[in-house]
Parts: C-alpha cells; sequence; structure tokens
C-alpha cells in the first residue's frame, strides 16, 4: 500500500465518474435542452413584464436579442456533441440548472442547492444504519460460526434468504402502520418536529425522527451481514493457522477475534462497503415512505412534479457517491489485506 | 515416562458412519528420546497427535483410553488447565503442512510474540527478543520478524513453525511431516536442524513421516501403524537392523528407496488402505497381506512383545 | 443420455436432503399452479384487461376488509331472484330475498342488468322490513337505452321513502333497523318481448361492508383478483430477468477469461464503469424521461445485474482454462468458440443456475420499487403497483392492512421460494466447485 497507488486508483475513479457523466449527458441531453429552453423564455417573458414604454416591435426585438444571448450562453446554439460535452463539463462542476418547480428549504431554485440539501440527511440514516446492522451481523455471524448447524445460525440462514426478497419499503409501510398508527409511539414521518426543538432537545428530536426508519432498514439489514460474516469466518475457522493457534494454548477469544475476524477483515469490510452501495443503489426510495428528507425523496418529489433537472443532479450526486463508495472499497481491501500489493 | 498412552481409541461421528481412525493404540516416551509414527496415508498418525494435544474437533472424540504427560492424565484437565499449562508449554506441535499454520494477517513476530506474552505475561519487548532468538536458532535472520507469511519461501516458513515451537522451552515437540512439502536439500537441513535442536535443548520428539528413510536417520524407536493399530513397535535396530517380523513392516520398507542403493524395481503393497468405516475382520492388514491364512480373517493379534521392547502384532510371528 | 439422467437423479437426490430447498421448490410449485389456474382463481374474470378501469369495479364496495377479517358484517354479495312471475305479458314481477344478520347495514345496493332498457320502461319497488311492514318507492320511468343500473342509496325517490321512516338516520341504517329476512320485489312495466326474457337475470349488488377474500381497495378494486394476477408478472420479471443476466453474466466471465490479453483487460474496464453506475437511481430517471415498460424494466436490469456475477465466473473460467483438457483440445485445433461451449459452458451451469435461482428475488423486488413510485407498466397488474396505489391512496395512514399485506407478503413469499432453491443449489454446487 503506497500513496502512488492510492492516488492512482482515486484518479481511476473520477475518469469513471466523468465517463459515466458523459453517458448520463448522452442519454438525457435532449430532454434538459428541452427545459433549458422553456427555462429561457419564461425568463425572458419576465423580464419583458418589466420593460415600460415600448414599442411591440421593440418588444419582438428584445425577445431575439436576448433568446441569441441566453442560447449562447448555454451553449444551446452549438452542434450537438459540444453541447453534451458541455452538458459533461456542468454537471462534473454542480452546474445541474435550475429546477423547474422544486424549491428547496432557502427558496433556493437551483437543483444542485435542492440536492446537496438532501444529502447530509441521507448520510446521516444510511450511515447509521450500517454502522449498527454491520454490528450485529459482525457479532452474531462470529458467533454463528462457533456453532454452525446451531438453531441461531440456521434461523439466520433463513432470514438472510428470506430479507433478499424483502422490500424495505414495504416493511416501512408495515411498521409505520403498527407503530405510527396503531400504536402512536412513533412520529408519522419527517425529520423535525413542528415547532422546531432547540439545543439539545434538536438532535434528540432528530434522533426520535430517526428511529423507525432505522429499526426498519437495520431489522432487515443485519441477517445478510451475519450470514456473510459467518460463511468467511466458517471457512476460516478451518485453516490450518487456526488450528495451529489454538495449538499454542490461546485462548478462544484471541483465536476468533484475533486471527479468524483479522484474517477476513478484508472481505468483512467490503461487505460493509457493498452494503452502502445497495443502500444508495435500491433503498434510497425508502426515505419516501417516511419522508425522510434525503436523496431519496428527492427522487419522489421531483418524479410527482416532473422536474427532470432535479432527478438529473439527483442522479449525478447519487453516482458520485457511489463511486466513492466503489474506490474507498479498493483501497480499504489494499490496506487490510498484506499480501495485496500496491500496484496489483 | 514423560508421554504415556494406553489404549487410546479415537473416532469419528460421521453422517456415514463412525470411522475408527485410532483404534487403541498403547505407547510411550522417555525423556529426550525420538519415537517415529510411520504408516500410510489415513492410518491415524495425525489423529494421534492431536489427540495427545488434546484437539480433536467434531466430529471426531477421543473414544477411550488414557493419555497421560508427565503423569498427569490430559483428559482429567479442563479445557482451560489443558491451554494454560499443556499446550505449547509441556507439548508443541509442527503441523502437517507448516505452510498454512501461519495467520496470513499477522506479521511473524506478532504471532510469536502473543504466544509468549500469553503464556508468561512478559512485556512484549522481552518477548520479541526471545523470538528473535529462536528464529536465530533455526538460522533465520532478525529481520523476519517482521514480515509477513506470504514473502517468506516454504523452507523459511517451516523454520519459523519449528522456531514457534520451541519458543515456551516445551518438552515434547510433535512433528507431523515436517518436511514433506520441501525439496531434498532443505528437507536435509530442516532434519539437520532439528536434530541439533534436539541435543541443545534435551528435547523430545514424536515424528510422523510415511518415509522411511527419514526415520531411520532421527528416530530411537518406532511404531508402525497401520488402520488405527500399531502393528510394530520396536528400536530402530529391531526395524531396520534385521528383518522386521510384521509383514506389512516388510512390505513399507521394500518400498522406501534406500540412499546409495540401486534396486531394480520399487516394491510396492498391493491393494487399498482399508476402509476405516467397516475394518476387516480378524487382522486388519489380511485383505493385503501376502502370509494371510485362516486365523488372520477370524482373529484379531494382539501386540505381544516377542523380545525385549519388540513388540508385533501378528500371528505368523506367534 | 443415460449419463445426463443419472446425473439429474444423483442432483435429485442431494437436492431433496436440504428442507429448506425443498420448501422452496414447494412454494414455487404452488406459484406455477396458481398462475395456471389462474382463470378459476380470478374473482373478476377481466382483472388483467381492466385493472385500471375506474367502472369495471364500480360495483364493489370502497376499502371494505376481507370477508373473514369482518365478521358480523354483511359482505359483498349477489342477489338472485328467487321468483319471477308475469301478470300479462308487459308486467314482470321479480323477488328477492336477503338475510340481514349484521351489526351495520351494507353500503349500497345495487339493480343490474346488463341488457339495453327499452324505452319507457317503468319499475316500482317494494320492501318489506321483517316485523315492520312494506314500503314502496314509487314507481318511476328508466332511462333507456343503457343497460340497468340503479345504486339504491343514491337514489332520490329511495332517499325520500327512507326518510319518511326515520329522518335523522342515513337511508340504508334506516333500511336495515331490522335483522331478519327482507323481501324486495321488481315490478316492471315495459313492452318489449325481448325484455322480458332478459329480466330473469336482474340481479342486486349487495355492497358489503367486507368484500372477498382479500378486501377491497379505495378504488373498489378486489385484491384477491389483484394478488392473483401479479402472480405470473412476478414470475416472468423474475424468471426472465435472471435467465439473461446470467447468461450475459456466463457469457461474459469466460470470454474475458478465454481469451484473456487485451479482449480481457478491455472487457474488464467496461465492468468497471457498469458496477460504478446506480443502477436504480438510473432506472429512476430513465423511465421518468421515456415511456416506461415492462420490458424497459426487464432490459434495463439486464444490462446491469450481469455484472455482479461475471468476476467470479472468470475466476472459475481461468481455474478450468488451467485445465488440461483444454490445452489438448487445443492441440487437435479446435476452434475457441468450439471451446468455450463445449467445456467452459457445461461446467459453469450447476453455478449459473444457482445463481438465476438468487437473482430472482432482487429483480421482483426493483419491479416492486420502481412500481412503487409509479413507474412501473399501467397496462399490467403488479404487486409492486398494488403497492404503489396503497401509498399514494393513505393505507397506511388508514390502516388498511389487507391493502398493504397481502402484495408485500406475496413478494416475501415469492422471492423466499426462489432464494431457498438458491441456496440449496449452491449448497450441492460449491463444493464440486472447490474440487474443480
Ligand atoms: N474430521 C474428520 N472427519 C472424519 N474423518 C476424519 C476426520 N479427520 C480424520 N479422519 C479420518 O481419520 C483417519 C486418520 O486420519 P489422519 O489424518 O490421522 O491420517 P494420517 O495418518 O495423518 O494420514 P496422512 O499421512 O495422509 O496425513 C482417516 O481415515 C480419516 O479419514
Ligand atoms: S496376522 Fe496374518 S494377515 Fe495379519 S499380518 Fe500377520 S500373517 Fe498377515
Ligand atoms: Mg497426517
Amino acid at each position: 500500500m503506497n500513496w502512488r497507488y492510492v492516488a492512482r486508483r482515486i484518479l481511476a475513479g473520477f475518469l469513471i465518474y466523468v465517463l459515466i457523466i458523459f453517458i448520463y449527458s448522452c442519454i438525457f441531453n435532449a430532454v434538459l435542452e428541452e427545459t433549458a429552453r422553456a427555462n429561457i423564455e419564461e425568463q425572458i417573458m419576465q423580464e419583458m413584464m418589466g420593460l415600460r414604454n415600448v414599442t411591440p416591435e421593440q418588444m419582438a426585438n428584445y425577445r431575439e436579442n436576448r433568446r441569441a444571448e441566453l442560447y449562447d450562453r448555454y451553449h444551446l446554439n452549438e452542434p450537438v456533441f459540444q453541447r453534451i460535452i458541455w452538458r459533461t463539463i456542468d454537471t462534473i462542476t454542480f452546474n445541474y440548472g435550475r429546477a423547474t418547480s422544486m424549491r428547496s428549504a432557502s427558496q433556493s431554485q437551483e437543483a444542485r442547492d435542492i440536492v446537496f440539501e438532501a444529502l447530509p440527511n441521507s448520510i446521516l440514516l444510511f450511515t447509521t444504519d450500517i454502522l449498527i446492522s454491520f454490528t450485529i451481523g459482525l457479532f452474531l455471524g462470529l458467533k454463528n460460526a462457533q456453532k454452525p448447524g446451531s438453531l441461531t445460525d440456521r434461523s439466520t440462514s433463513i432470514g438472510a434468504l428470506v430479507s433478499m426478497g424483502l422490500p424495505s419499503w414495504w416493511l416501512g409501510m408495515v411498521f409505520m402502520m403498527i407503530f405510527c398508527y396503531t400504536f402512536k409511539i412513533f412520529p408519522t414521518g419527517g425529520i423535525h418536529s413542528v415547532p422546531l426543538p432547540q439545543g439539545i432537545y434538536y438532535y434528540l428530536d432528530i434522533l426520535y425522527h430517526m428511529a423507525l426508519p432505522l429499526i426498519t432498514l437495520v431489522v432487515i439489514g443485519f441477517w445478510g451481514n451475519a450470514y456473510i460474516v459467518r460463511n468467511l469466518a466458517v471457512s476460516a475457522l478451518q485453516e490450518d493457522f487456526v488450528t495451529s493457534a489454538r495449538a499454542r494454548g490461546l485462548p478462544e477469544r484471541k483465536v476468533l477475534y484475533g486471527h479468524t475476524l483479522r484474517t477476513i477483515s478484508p472481505a468483512v469490510m467490503t461487505m460493509g462497503v457493498l452494503m452502502l452501495l445497495g443502500s444508495i443503489g435500491g433503498n434510497l426510495i425508502f426515505e419516501g415512505i417516511f419522508s425522510w428528507p434525503g436523496l431519496g425523496r428527492v427522487y419522489w418529489v421531483a418524479l410527482q412534479q416532473n422536474d427532470i433537472p432535479v432527478l438529473v443532479a439527483d442522479l449525478s450526486i447519487t453516482t458520485g457517491i457511489f463511486i466513492m463508495g466503489v474506490v474507498f472499497l479498493d483501497l480499504i481491501y489494499g490496506f487490510l489485506d498484506p499480501r495485496i500489493k500496491a500496484g496489483d | 515416562m514423560m508421554l504415556d498412552v494406553k489404549d487410546l481409541r479415537v473416532y469419528f461421528y460421521t453422517r456415514n458412519g463412525v470411522v475408527h481412525a485410532v483404534d487403541g493404540i498403547n505407547f510411550g516416551i522417555k525423556k529426550g528420546e525420538t519415537l517415529g509414527i510411520v504408516g500410510e496415508s489415513g492410518c491415524g498418525k495425525t489423529t494421534t497427535g492431536m489427540a495427545i494435544m488434546n484437539m480433536i474437533s467434531r466430529p471426531g472424540k477421543i473414544a477411550g483410553g488414557s493419555i497421560s504427560i508427565d503423569g498427569r492424565e490430559i483428559s482429567s484437565l479442563t479445557e482451560t488447565a489443558m491451554r494454560k499449562e499443556i499446550r505449547w508449554k509441556k507439548v508443541s506441535m509442527v503441523f502437517q503442512g507448516a505452510m498454512n499454520c501461519l495467520t496470513p494477517t499477522y506479521t511473524v513476530g506478532k504471532q510469536m510474540v502473543e504466544t509468549i506474552v500469553y503464556h508468561t505475561r512478559m512485556e512484549e519487548e522481552e518477548a520479541l527478543e526471545i523470538a528473535k532468538k529462536y528464529l536465530a536458532h533455526v538460522g533465520l535472520k532478525e529481520d523476519v520478524v517482521r514480515r509477513y507469511p506470504h514473502e517468506l519461501s516454504g523452507g523459511m516458513k517451516q523454520r519459523v513453525v519449528i522456531a514457534t515451537a520451541l519458543l515456551l522451552e516445551p518438552e515434547l515437540v510433535i512433528c507431523d511431516e515436517p518436511t514433506t512439502a520441501l525439496d531434498v536439500i532443505v528437507q536435509a537441513q530442516i532434519i539437520n536442524l532439528l536434530k541439533r535442536l534436539k541435543k541443545e535443548l534435551n528435547l523430545s520428539y514424536i515424528f510422523i513421516t510415511h518415509d522411511l528413510s527419514i526415520e531411520a536417520e532421527v528416530a530411537d524407536r518406532l511404531v508402525v501403524m497401520y488402520a488405527g493399530k500399531i502393528v510394530e513397535l520396536g528400536t530402530n535396530e529391531h526395524i531396520y537392523g534385521k528383518e522386521p517380523m510384521h509383514p506389512y513392516t516388510q512390505k513399507l520398507l521394500a518400498s522406501t528407496p534406500r540412499l546409495r542403493e540401486k534396486v531394480d524395481e520399487l516394491d510396492f503393497i498391493p491393494g487399498t488402505p482399508p476402509d476405516l468405516l467397516n475394518p476387516p475382520s480378524g487382522c486388519r492388514f489380511h485383505p493385503r497381506c501376502p502370509y494371510a491364512f485362516d486365523r488372520c480373517r477370524e482373529e484379531e493379534p494382539d501386540l505381544i512383545e516377542i523380545e525385549e521392547g519388540h513388540r508385533v502384532a501378528c500371528w505368523r510371528v506367534r | 443420455m443415460r449419463d445426463v439422467f443419472e446425473g439429474i437423479k444423483e442432483f435429485w437426490k442431494e437436492f431433496r436432503r436440504i428442507k429448506s430447498g425443498m420448501v422452496g421448490l414447494i412454494l414455487l410449485i404452488i406459484f406455477v399452479l396458481i398462475v395456471i389456474f389462474e382463470p378459476f382463481l380470478l374473482a373478476y374474470p377481466e382483472t388483467n384487461e381492466r385493472w385500471n378501469d375506474i367502472t369495471y369495479w364500480q360495483d364493489l364496495p370502497m376499502n371494505a376488509p376481507p370477508v373473514w377479517a369482518a365478521r358480523g358484517y354483511p359482505a359483498s354479495e349477489t342477489l338472485k331472484p328467487v321468483d319471477f312471475s308475469t301478470e300479462g305479458t308487459y308486467l314482470d314481477s321479480l323477488d328477492f330475498v336477503y338475510n340481514f344478520d349484521y351489526s351495520a347495514p351494507p353500503d349500497d345496493l345495487i339493480i343490474a342488468l346488463d341488457y339495453p332498457v327499452p324505452p319507457s320502461t317503468f319499475l316500482s319497488i317494494s320492501i318489506e322490513i321483517p316485523g315492520k311492514g312494506t314500503i314502496t318507492i314509487p314507481s318511476k320511468q328508466l332511462p333507456y337505452g343503457t343497460s340497468l343500473r340503479i345504486p339504491l342509496a343514491r337514489d332520490s325517490d329511495f332517499r325520500n321513502a327512507m326518510r319518511a321512516i326515520d329522518p335523522y338516520k342515513n337511508q340504508m341504517d334506516a333500511l336495515f333497523s331490522q335483522k331478519g329476512e327482507y323481501r324486495i320485489n321488481f315490478l316492471f312495466v315495459h313492452n318489449d318481448a325481448e325484455f322480458h326474457e332478459a329480466l330473469k337475470d336482474v340481479r342486486i349488488n349487495v355492497l358489503g361492508k367486507a368484500h372477498g377474500l382479500l378486501g377491497t381497495d379505495a378504488y373498489r378494486r378486489d385484491l384477491w383478483s389483484g394478488v392473483v394476477a401479479g402472480m405470473k408478472w412476478a414470475l416472468i420479471i423474475g424468471v426472465v430477468t435472471a435467465v439473461i443476466t446470467v447468461l450475459i453474466g456466463v457469457f461474459f466471465g469466460i470470454t474475458s477469461a478465454y481469451f484473456g490479453g487485451w479482449i480481457d483487460a478491455s472487457m474488464q474496464r467496461v465492468y468497471e464503469v457498469v458496477v460504478s453506475m446506480p443502477l436504480f437511481p438510473l432506472m429512476i430517471v430513465i423511465a421518468a424521461i421515456y415511456e416506461s415498460s415492462i420490458w424497459l424494466i426487464i432490459l434495463l436490469m439486464c444490462l446491469f445485474f450481469w455484472a455482479g456475477i461475471q468476476k467470479t465466473v472468470r475466476a472459475i473460467g481461468l481455474q478450468i482454462k488451467e485445465e488440461t483438457f483444454i490445452e489438448a483440445s487445443e492441440g487437435f485445433g479446435a476452434s475457441s468458440r468450439w471451446i468455450l461451449l463445449k467445456h467452459m459452458f457445461p461446467l459453469l451451469l450447476p453455478y449459473a443456475l444457482a445463481e438465476m435461482a438468487l437473482m430472482v428475488p432482487s429483480a421482483i423486488v426493483y419491479e416492486a420499487s420502481l412500481s412503487l413510485i409509479g413507474l412501473g407498466d399501467s397496462t399490467i397488474v403488479t404487486w409492486g403497483q398494488i403497492l404503489g396505489a396503497a401509498q399514494i391512496s393513505g393505507a397506511v395512514i388508514n390502516n388498511l392492512w389487507w391493502w398493504v399485506l397481502p402484495p408485500g407478503i406475496a413478494i416475501v413469499l415469492v422471492g423466499m421460494s426462489f432464494a431457498f432453491i438458491g441456496f440449496a443449489l449452491d449448497t450441492i454446487v460449491a463444493p464440486r466447485l472447490r474440487t474443480l
């Protein structure tokens, strides 16, 4: 593991990001230009309403000039290929353009602001989920590996298989029906109470709102982790080095949490990051059920309002985070496994 | 007697039935002595070694007999006592396929130091010095402590494993085929190393192999196993000096190439080793024995002392 | 041929030993039977074509719980005439009997006949309330040319008649104030001989407070029929996606492994780009911009899912490549395609089967998730769409569990059956691969 390798891997990740944004630009350019043109027309209309004492001829002139000017600024007069390149550059520099109807909490119309505002909420929810599911999965998995075939071990496998086909948002709906509407234990969605509590209560209030979404995600998430850790640990425990460590008189605690865990740790970390990627890949819309104001809910709202620029902005940011996850995965692996030499 | 094994039985309770891997064996070792165990693959050599460490894992179990180390019966010890007082302190083991016995994600130093610190409560720096000392003993440089196992050659790993086995100055080291995977030169080096260490540290060895020519070099006494049973036990003199008494030992010797000796054709033992799920009746060797007669098929021969310190289990020898 | 048969027999023997695998298989067989016997199971035969057509469902109650969960409440039912008598050619009288033994009245009684009403047809209705005598709703002329449909609860004459009985109650409560046998008589006055024949089929649809096996949703749709109709789509989505995906993944992996060199290198770059795209968000945006259809959804999943298995396939492929027999057949001048197919593919087939089964749950969940946010294919019935409708109609807030639970449980069960089968296959296959 050396810094050249790290830098190379990060650069490679960035290049992939650029390439993917380019692909998106090819697919979505036509629609985005349509909304851009509509935006320009609207802007000109508003400007013209501010004009006083002008003849209709001047009006028409003004419109023509402004339109040409704005088309120039947004590169709408150039050939398709160049427009796509401009679109790519804009997207990479977070210039997603203006939302057609959505507004950020600060009343900004920029798609960028709407998405960036949602980002921390998603990160908060999903990293907390992963930390908890990961920890439970790790310990349950190791425990099961010590007694493969035991009742808990078999139930964990079954749980893992069932959770494969269990949509998190459906479980969210069911839990909500039970815990928010039948027994009114948890708030019915959102992230803050109204009025906004102050001081320490502000954070406790967030925790309170996060509880049920978090429980739902953890209830689905930890099975799979435990199952993977268990399989890794079971095969590691059959290795000669484990027998050898035991023969040296080392206590089971050191054998399991030391030698075994350390050896499977690259694979375990991979699992953790893959889980994060899985959340981004499939679990995001789960937020919509709980009205949790994150990236996933932005997809819902943007869809309802047919706000294409926001959708594409959301997709680009999601992709960026996703790629960061993939790169992080590679780096962590190289860092934890001494057998992986820098450069391969 | 440093180690006394009486009527030891180890069975594996598998899905398909009970495997009688070790079925009533007796032997003992004096301090400073090397006992060789030979036999074909699958005859129960490793299992015997593991039983002495009390490390038979599921589905296996020590089904009977006794093992006492320095007069202490191991079955009466708790797992904790076993771990703290016997394993590695009194008896250590160089495992078959030592290549895979080092934790791949620990440096050599870390695994050695961990063992010392756990058993002696010593400071880490001190433990590291001891590790280096033993690495020097086996002819490795000090900087090996910082290396990961994958950065070492097979021979080096083997030496690390031997050094690790010596860390706590045990009385008995069980060497399970310590040289099988190595080339001839390294093999000779390791054998010489083990012989030297034995003298320097006054160790006892159980030396497991299926290569009789190596046993001739290192062992004082020899146990020949067949299908979980001892078929012949005697000093090197008894086995190599004159013609060995048991037909299986004879076959084994005839199939071993000897240095500086030209043979037209190596003998081999016809037939396959028996199925330990359903061992043959009577003498377990009878399906492959050229001398087998009726009694062999019906009655099992006991291990009978035919001369001082030489026992054989064969009807023909009576 | 014999070998293949023996192989399958051997495989089956191992498979039977794995309990969860057998559970999965039995479930799957049940699902397939449901699809085969769908026409017999659907309570409403046009469910598939007219799921989103409100007029098809208008004679059903709204948000009614399943019958078994609402004992003591009137279930939906259809009353047929118990007596049909003719007084003169153009005067037909029909008698209906409704046994009312519930704690609440039905939502409505709808008089219906699928036959165009001829001009100048008159209907008068009388209802005998047990122990209370008979009320009569004055005769009125029926609108002609269309089929007959009169929802009583919304009929002003009926409401007036009820108000006369009890002005403080709503009309249905007023009518069903007594338990017992209600006798309802229709008297049709008309001048059409053919209509006389058709009148035998007049029926009363009782809009119960409970409906069918799984109740109804806010659009009055019969949820049992919806869930049954969704089964085939879940299986199609899951199986088609899984099969295509795994085939792509296997061919990609072995091609990459077999050729090595720059072909391998560039194929692996393609793979890296594909795994770096978050599939679901991308599907959302594509489905939002281009018109969504089930085949587009399946196509997108196929274009991405294969990346999950190609790495393993490639690793196994590299291992197989080392095997001498491939080198041997190369020596005899076999073409590379032949080698790929003849040697690598059969060896990977068991693994591929296990992977296919394990991929089905994800495919079903992805489609359901897209449908949830309204990007599904509106021309078919899927469980995701039923749940999507539940979500926007506030089924959760109103505790309409019969709307939310069954489709979700169906998704979980189908996913589970395939996961169990895949797990069993994997258990059998994995050790074999290890000794390859
Ligand atoms: N975990 C186990 N489960 C079932 N049977 C086992 C197990 N371990 C060992 N055996 C059986 O016990 C018998 C003895 O095995 P052991 O490893 O002691 O042989 P060995 O003499 O050391 O052979 P080798 O020379 O190949 O190392 C074998 O027949 C083997 O099949
Ligand atoms: S007892 Fe019989 S069969 Fe067994 S070794 Fe002796 S002669 Fe051979
Ligand atoms: Mg062995």
